[in-house]
């Protein structure tokens, strides 16, 4: 690729175009591959396809925006603080909204540090869920017959069906 | 990919990676999700993955906190927090009754003995339990029935080798001196060992320790145990080694203590595990009220006849002026006993001292004044079950 280029642009899965820097876009394994890609040369305009919808792409590309220069250089023991600060901030959102979403996104574009952030924060959401609340994100079918269930309730006090 | 606004099924990994970051307590309730979620938690597949992330992730202590009256005992576990430590006191177990104290603690199974009495020459009985299932199983008794079972003289652990717990009992006689148990008076007289695939004692040899006075907690590293001994064989000039069991073997090893620095006044000597290797604390008065601590570590190499072992010294702590007790590493830090003060048996105040700032990290106190810890060791929760490997 010419190294005049700081920006590329791609399309999310809906069509929509985004710009992610170069050095954001080394984050994930994929991108990087595309980077070094005769595409991205300049007498070339064939805009990349990401298969990833618009609402989770913006999320994932302010991820590797501020991630970047970390990742990039190394960083202080206080960026590394501010950053863990900055993750918390930004994983604040709906699981049934987005956050799945993230997660599939962080695993197609082999960005471990997303994925793992991502993990982290389903499983500290779902230790304040109910059971039914859970069967509903994982989309999952209470499949015990109720003497089953009565059987669960009593070898495990703290087992509930709702 | 799903489309826009739908929630996406993930594919069974990814809902792995999220369950194994859970806490026990949360998958015990997540039983009830569906059948697969309640099968998957007892796959060997899952427990292994879920007990490598908390290891990595969480490594916690436990200890028996011992009380006034022997009834109100309880185990108690140490969880790091940002910046202090919390004491997280486990609800009663009524199987842990009797129980006066944890002689290992290996993949979130913990070892107790129950009723240890010196003047009852019965084996004392045995407890395996999982403090985060709740699981509890009761194990027979070591046969030998003659002399007494000194505290020291116990181990447990995992050989990763055989894929078996064992647990391991050094039988000790000895004499008393105007009730007194006078160190030099102890023999050993039988060494038995439980495993828990085939479910029975067996008695082993024991002619390398015969002389030995066992002198510390036991300590497990990659499937071998690890005490601090004083060889008497020479009665005159006893000197403090270390003695190693292999379990996998079932065979007692004496490896000499590292080349301490000389013209020292050791004041301790503590083991532990660092980055998964046997390490030797060394206590010593390094100059007229300061102390110091050498951590060593044995490390294993091959020699001209076979596998040999040698010590390096990986780090120095202090001279402070503070006296220092270690009690175990923990990460990297290490959770000291401050006994510079006089009445520190009132007041049990530990210490994390952090290796890599080399800085005191923070302090903290077992709340009630009449309870103390009694032995402290490395834990993780786990879904490990007690019934069987």
């Amino acid at each position: 690729m010419s190294s005049s280029v700081e920006a590329i642009t791609v399309l999310s899965s809906d069509g929509d175009e985004f710009k992610i820097t170069v050095s954001a876009a080394k984050l994930s394994k994929p991108l990087n591959w595309m980077l070094e890609d005769v595409c991205f040369s300049d007498d070339c305009d064939e805009v990349p396809t990401i298969e990833v919808n618009s609402k989770t792409l913006v999320k994932v590309i302010e991820y590797c925006e501020k991630h970047a220069p970390r990742a990039n250089s190394g960083a202080s023991d206080s960026d590394a603080e501010e950053l863990k600060k900055w993750d918390i901030e930004f994983m604040k959102m709906d699981v049934k909204d987005i956050l799945f979403h993230i997660l599939m996104a962080a695993n197609y574009l082999h960005m471990e540090g997303l994925y793992d952030l991502a993990c982290q924060t389903a499983a500290d959401l779902m230790k304040g869920m109910t059971v039914s609340q859970i069967r509903k994100i994982f989309h999952i079918k209470n499949d015990f017959s109720s003497e089953e269930q009565e059987q669960l309730r009593r070898q495990h006090p703290g087992c509930s069906f709702d | 990919m799903a489309t826009r606004g739908e929630n996406p099924s993930l594919p069974p990994e990814m809902i792995i990676n999220i369950l194994k970051r859970l806490p026990v307590k949360s998958l015990l309730r997540l039983q009830s999700v569906c059948k697969d979620w309640k099968n998957l938690f007892k796959t060997p597949y899952f427990i292994d993955e879920h007990y490598y992330h908390s290891a990595h992730k969480n490594p916690l202590l436990i200890s028996f906190l011992l009380a006034g009256n022997p009834r109100s005992s309880s185990l108690c576990l140490l969880r790091h927090e940002m910046k202090s430590v919390e004491v997280e006191r486990i609800p009663a177990m009524g199987s842990l009754k009797h129980a006066c104290g944890i002689i290992g603690s290996s993949n979130g199974l913990v070892c107790v003995i129950l009723g240890y009495d010196h003047n009852e020459g019965s084996p004392p009985s045995l407890l395996l339990l999982n403090p985060s299932t709740r699981e509890v199983r009761q194990l027979p008794r070591p046969t030998v029935n003659d002399g007494t079972y000194m505290f020291w003289g116990w181990g447990f652990g995992f050989s990763p080798i055989v894929k078996d717990y064992k647990i391991v009992t050094i039988h000790q006689f000895y004499l008393m001196n105007n009730s007194q148990i006078n160190l030099h008076n102890i023999w050993v007289c039988g060494v038995e060992v439980y495993s828990f695939r085939t479910g029975s004692w067996k008695v082993l040899e024991f002619d390398i320790i015969k002389s030995v006075r066992f002198q510390s907690k036991p300590v497990t590293v990659n499937g071998t145990i690890f005490w601090l001994g004083l060889q008497c064989e020479d009665e005159d000039h006893p000197h403090v080694m270390i003695v190693s069991f292999d379990l996998s073997r079932e065979v007692f090893k004496l490896i000499p203590l590292p080349s301490l620095t000389s013209n020292t006044h050791t004041y301790a000597n503590m083991l532990g595990v660092y980055e998964s290797k046997l390490a030797m604390l060394h206590c010593y008065i390094s100059h007229i009220c300061d102390t110091s601590i050498d951590i060593w570590v044995l490390e294993e190499g091959s020699g001209a006849y076979g596998k040999i072992w040698y010590w390096t010294k990986k780090d120095c702590i202090g001279p402070t002026s503070r006296w220092l007790y270690p009690i175990c590493f923990w990460r990297n830090e290490i959770v000291c006993q401050n006994i510079s003060t006089m009445c520190w048996e009132d007041d049990p105040a530990y210490n994390v001292y952090n290796l890599t700032t080399n800085n005191d990290l923070k302090k903290f106190h077992i709340s009630e004044s009449t309870e103390k810890m009694n032995g402290i060791f490395n834990y993780v929760e786990s879904l490990v079950p007690v019934c069987g490997t």
